[in-house]
C-alpha cells in the first residue's frame, strides 16, 4: 500500500510539472502580450518594448518559466499586473468564493440525482421512469446560458423573487444553483439509472430476491453499490470541476468567481494568473480523482487503492 | 397514457421557451421594480439598509472593470473623478471651466504653462491641498515613463511650485494640447500617499472630490463612495449633487445589467444595448443617449492590395453607411468627417458618398481577385459580428473576394500594430472637443494603426501640426489633414460615430447628469429623488 501511494505521489508530481509547462506555452503560443493590453491602444511599439522589459517580458521562455516555479515552490505564484496584486491570494479570494457555488450546487446535484435514479432504475418502463427520463434529458438538452437568462426572467424580474446578480447569502445563491444542480443532476440521474438497471438484471439480485430479501433492501444495500460507481467517477472531476468554477453561471449572475477571473486573464494574457490558476485546477482535479479512487475501495471491497 | 404524459410535458417546455421570448409587457411588478426606491441592500453591503433609508443612494453599473483607483496606471475606470475631483470642469460647449484649479495659462510656444489652485482646498485625510500635492501627482509620471498613461505627459519635463498654490509645468517640447489633457486630472494627497504607500493609497485613496471612498473591492471591481463633507464645493458650486452614497458594481453581462435595473437593483445602467431599449422605454425607464468620442473606421495596409488608392475608394463607395447605422447598428450616425458631428464643424465636406456602381466599375478596372479578409476583434464595438458580415457582404457585391477573421482582442492587437492584416477594423476615441492634435501626431503621424502608409504630402501635412501652438492655425491644418485622409479614403475611412445609452429609473433627474461634450456625465450636479 506505501508502495503504491508513493507511486501514486510520484505520478502526480510529473502530471503536475507536465501542466505547468502546457500552462505556461499556451497562453504564450496564443499571440497576443500583456504590455500590449496593459496600455492604452494608441501605445508605439516602443512603449510597448519598454513596458515588456518592465514586466520582464523580455526575458527567455525558458529563464521565465524558471523563475516562475521556483515562486511557486516557494509560495509565490508571481504577480497580477491586471487586478494590481499578488496572485495568491486573488485566486485564493475567487476560488472561495466558486466554491460558495459550487459546492451546493455539487452537493444538491448528487442528492437530488440519486433517489431519481433509484426511482427511474428500479421503475423501469413506468409513467415514473419516463417522467424523471424526460426532465433529465430536457436538463441535459437545455443550454445553460439559455436557462440561466430564463431564470432571471423568471424568477427575478417577472416574480421579484430572486436577485439578478451578485454575491451574497442565501438568495443570492439561489438562481446560480438551481442553473448548475440541473445539469448536473439530469446527467448524474441518466447515469444511475443507467447503472441500476445493468445491476438489477445480475444473477446475484435474483438469488438475494429468491432468499427472500425484500425489494427496497435488495435495491439500497446491494444494488445501489454497484449501480452508483459510475458517481463516484464522476465524482473525482466534479470535484476538479470545481476548482474551474463555471464561468457562465458567474458571468451571468456576476458571482465573482475563479471561472470569471481565468477568462478575464485569458483576455489580457496575465500570464501569472493564467498559469498559477490552470496549476491550481489541476492539482485539485488530482486530488479529486484520488478521491474517487479511495471511494471505490470504500463502496467494493473487491477494487483495490491502485 | 404514456404519450399523452410525454405530450403534456413536450408543451410545458415550449411554453417556457415562449416565457423569454418577446417584450416584457407593462406587468405591475415590473412597474413598481421600475419607480420604487431600492430598499433591498447592495451587494456586499448587506449590513447597511436601516441607515440607507435616511440617505439618497445611488447604485450604478456598467462594464467597466475598475481595479485601481490610479489613473496613470489603468486607463479604465468609472467615476474617479467623484473621488479625486478635477482640475477643470467642461460644458457641454467644450468650454474649460475653473474648478479644482482657480486659473491656469499655457503659454504661446506651449513649452510651459501655469496652473494656480484653488486655496481652500482640503484632503478627505485632512490634509490641506497645496501646489506641492499638484507638483507630486503630476511628476509621477515623469518620473516613471512606464506608467499606463505616462505617454499623455511626455512633453512635461518637470514641474516648479511657484508659490503655495501656483504649480509651473516645463515642457521639453511644446505641449500645444497641455489643458486638454490634463483637465480631468485629480490631485493627490502626497503627504498620505508617501505616508502608506502607493498600493495602500490606491486601495483608500484620500482626495479632495465630493465623494470619499468607504469601501473598495479591486477583484470584483465594485466601490462604494459616500459624500466628503468636507468638499470646498458644497457651497460654492451651482445645485451641487444630492447623493449621500454611491455604489459601483461591475456586470459584464449585458442582460444581466438590464435585467437588475428593471428590478430595482441599480439606479442607472450605461452602455445598454440597443435590442433592450424598447423594453425599457415600455417599462418607464428613462433613456439617455450621448454623443459618444467614438469612431468606427477602416485602417488600410497600404503594403498590401490597398496600396492601390482605386481599391480603397471602391470600398469607401461600396460601403452604405447609413444602412449600416440605421439597420445594423441602430443609433449612432454615419460618419462624414473625422470626429463627432456638431463638434468642430467640418468645412463643408459631405463626406463619404455611397455608389455601388462606382465601386464595382474601380473593382472590375484595378483588382485582381487575391483573396484578403477584414480584421476585427470580437470586442471592437457593439454587434461588430454583424457589422463585420454587412461589410462584407457590401464588398462581396462590389466584386472583392473577402472573408471575415475576427480574432479576440489581445491577438488583434498584436496582429494589428504588426501590420499582419490588409483591413482592419479598428475603434478611436476622437476628439470631441474637436482638438485632433493626439490623433494627427501620434496616431496618424506615428501610424499606430500600422497600416505603412506612403503619403509625403500627408506627412508634410502633418508635420504643419506637430508643435504648433497657434491654436486656431493648428485647427486649420488638422483640418487640412483630415481632408487629405477623407479625399484619398486612406489610411483609415470612417464609417460611424457610436452612441452610448444611459438607462436609469425615475429617481434620477437625468437633466441634471451634466454631460459634457464628450458624452461623460458627472455625479457633481446629479439630483436623485430620496
Amino acid at each position: 500500500m506505501g508502495r503504491k501511494i508513493i507511486r501514486r505521489f510520484i505520478f502526480t508530481i510529473i502530471t503536475l510539472f507536465g501542466v505547468s509547462i502546457i500552462a505556461f506555452a499556451l497562453p504564450r503560443l496564443a499571440g497576443g502580450d500583456l504590455a500590449r493590453m496593459l496600455l492604452p491602444g494608441t501605445a508605439t511599439k516602443a512603449e510597448v518594448e519598454a513596458k515588456r522589459i518592465a514586466l520582464g517580458l523580455d526575458k527567455s521562455y525558458v529563464e521565465q518559466y524558471l523563475i516562475y516555479m521556483k515562486g511557486v515552490l516557494h509560495g509565490d505564484f508571481g504577480y497580477s499586473y491586471q487586478y494590481r496584486m499578488d496572485v495568491g491570494p486573488l485566486m485564493w479570494q475567487r476560488f472561495v468564493s466558486s466554491a460558495k457555488l459550487m459546492v451546493p450546487t455539487f452537493v444538491l446535484g448528487y442528492l437530488i440525482a440519486v433517489p431519481l435514479g433509484l426511482i427511474a432504475g428500479t421503475h423501469k418502463g413506468t409513467v415514473l421512469d419516463t417522467v424523471v427520463m424526460f426532465l433529465a434529458l430536457v436538463g441535459q438538452a437545455c443550454p445553460q446560458v439559455w436557462f440561466c437568462l430564463l431564470l432571471i426572467l423568471v424568477f427575478a424580474v417577472e416574480m421579484g423573487w430572486f436577485p439578478v446578480q451578485g454575491m451574497g447569502g442565501i438568495k443570492y445563491m439561489v438562481l446560480p444553483c438551481l442553473s448548475g444542480v440541473l445539469q448536473q443532476a439530469s446527467g448524474n440521474t441518466r447515469m444511475l439509472r443507467s447503472g441500476m438497471i445493468d445491476t438489477l438484471d445480475e444473477d446475484y439480485v435474483t438469488a438475494t430476491r429468491a432468499r427472500g430479501v425484500t425489494w427496497n433492501r435488495i435495491y439500497t444495500k446491494y444494488a445501489l453499490k454497484n449501480a452508483i460507481l459510475p458517481l463516484v467517477t464522476g465524482l473525482g472531476s466534479a470535484i476538479g470541476s470545481m476548482a474551474g468554477g463555471s464561468i457562465i453561471v458567474e458571468s451571468i449572475f456576476s458571482w465573482p468567481g475563479i471561472g470569471q477571473l481565468l477568462v478575464s486573464a485569458i483576455g489580457v494574457r496575465d500570464y501569472a494568473l493564467i498559469q498559477s490558476i490552470l496549476l491550481f485546477q489541476a492539482t485539485i482535479m488530482v486530488i479529486g480523482v484520488l478521491i474517487s479512487d479511495i471511494l471505490y475501495t470504500v463502496v467494493d471491497k473487491r477494487i483495490e487503492f491502485n | 397514457m404514456k404519450k399523452l404524459l410525454c405530450i403534456i410535458l413536450a408543451l410545458a417546455m415550449l411554453c417556457t421557451m415562449a416565457a423569454c421570448g418577446g417584450t416584457a409587457g407593462d406587468t405591475e411588478q415590473t412597474k413598481a421594480n421600475a419607480s420604487a426606491n431600492n430598499a433591498a441592500a447592495a451587494p456586499g453591503n448587506a449590513g447597511n439598509a436601516a441607515a440607507e433609508d435616511q440617505e439618497v443612494v445611488l447604485r450604478a453599473s456598467t462594464n467597466l472593470s475598475n481595479v485601481t483607483f490610479d489613473m496613470m496606471q489603468t486607463h479604465q475606470s468609472y467615476m474617479n473623478n467623484a473621488i479625486f475631483g478635477q482640475l477643470m470642469e467642461m460644458d457641454a460647449d467644450c468650454n474649460f471651466l475653473p474648478h479644482e484649479a482657480a486659473s491656469w495659462e499655457l503659454a504661446a510656444d506651449g513649452m510651459s504653462a501655469t496652473i494656480t489652485l484653488r486655496d481652500d482646498m482640503n484632503f478627505s485625510s485632512g490634509n490641506h491641498v497645496t501646489a506641492k500635492d499638484l507638483q507630486f501627482t503630476l511628476m509621477r509620471p515623469v518620473n516613471d515613463r512606464t506608467m499606463v498613461s505616462a505617454r499623455t505627459y511626455n512633453a512635461l519635463e518637470n514641474v516648479e511650485i511657484v508659490d503655495e498654490y501656483t504649480v509651473k509645468l516645463v515642457m521639453n517640447s511644446p505641449w500645444p494640447t497641455c489643458i486638454e489633457d490634463i483637465y480631468n486630472l485629480g490631485i493627490l494627497d502626497s503627504a498620505d500617499f508617501e505616508a502608506r504607500g502607493e498600493d495602500a493609497y490606491f486601495l483608500m485613496p484620500s482626495a479632495c472630490g465630493p465623494f470619499k471612498v468607504v469601501e473598495f473591492d479591486p477583484v470584483n471591481s465594485s466601490y462604494e463612495l459616500e459624500r466628503f463633507d468636507g468638499w470646498w464645493g458644497w457651497d460654492v458650486i451651482d445645485n451641487p449633487t444630492n447623493v449621500d452614497r454611491f455604489y459601483y458594481t461591475l456586470t459584464s453581462e449585458d442582460t444581466t445589467r438590464v435585467s437588475a435595473l428593471r428590478t430595482g437593483e441599480f439606479d442607472l445602467i450605461e452602455l445598454v444595448p440597443f435590442d433592450d431599449l424598447a423594453v425599457l422605454e415600455s417599462e418607464g425607464f428613462q433613456i439617455l443617449k450621448t454623443v459618444e468620442n467614438r469612431h468606427i473606421m477602416i485602417g488600410f495596409n497600404y503594403e498590401s492590395l490597398f496600396g492601390n488608392a482605386a481599391l480603397r475608394e471602391a470600398v469607401s463607395l461600396a460601403i452604405d453607411r447609413e444602412l449600416i447605422v440605421n439597420s445594423i447598428i441602430g443609433v449612432g450616425w454615419p460618419a462624414s468627417w473625422s470626429w463627432s458631428a456638431g463638434v468642430a464643424a467640418n468645412p463643408g465636406y459631405d463626406g463619404y458618398p455611397h455608389d455601388m456602381e462606382r465601386a464595382k466599375q474601380l473593382v472590375a478596372e484595378n483588382y485582381d481577385g487575391t483573396e484578403f479578409s477584414i480584421l476585427t476583434s470580437s470586442a471592437a464595438t457593439t454587434r461588430v459580428n454583424e457589422l463585420a458580415q454587412a461589410l462584407q457582404s457590401m464588398l462581396l457585391e462590389a466584386g472583392f473576394n473577402v472573408k471575415i477573421n475576427m480574432v479576440e482582442e489581445a491577438t488583434y492587437d498584436v496582429m494589428r500594430s504588426g501590420s499582419q492584416y490588409e483591413m482592419a477594423i479598428g475603434v478611436f476615441n476622437t476628439p470631441a472637443t474637436g482638438e485632433a492634435y493626439k490623433e494627427v501626431c501620434e496616431i496618424l503621424g506615428s501610424d499606430i494603426f500600422g497600416t505603412n502608409y506612403v503619403d509625403p504630402e500627408l506627412v508634410e501635412l502633418i508635420s504643419k501640426v506637430q508643435g504648433n501652438c497657434d491654436s486656431e492655425n493648428r485647427a486649420e491644418c488638422e483640418k487640412a489633414v483630415y481632408k487629405h485622409v477623407v479625399d484619398n479614403c486612406g489610411p483609415y475611412i470612417y464609417l460611424y460615430c457610436t452612441t452610448g445609452i444611459c438607462a436609469a429609473n425615475n429617481r434620477i433627474d437625468m437633466d441634471t447628469m451634466n454631460m459634457d461634450c464628450t458624452g461623460n456625465w458627472s455625479i457633481l450636479h446629479v439630483q436623485v429623488n430620496g
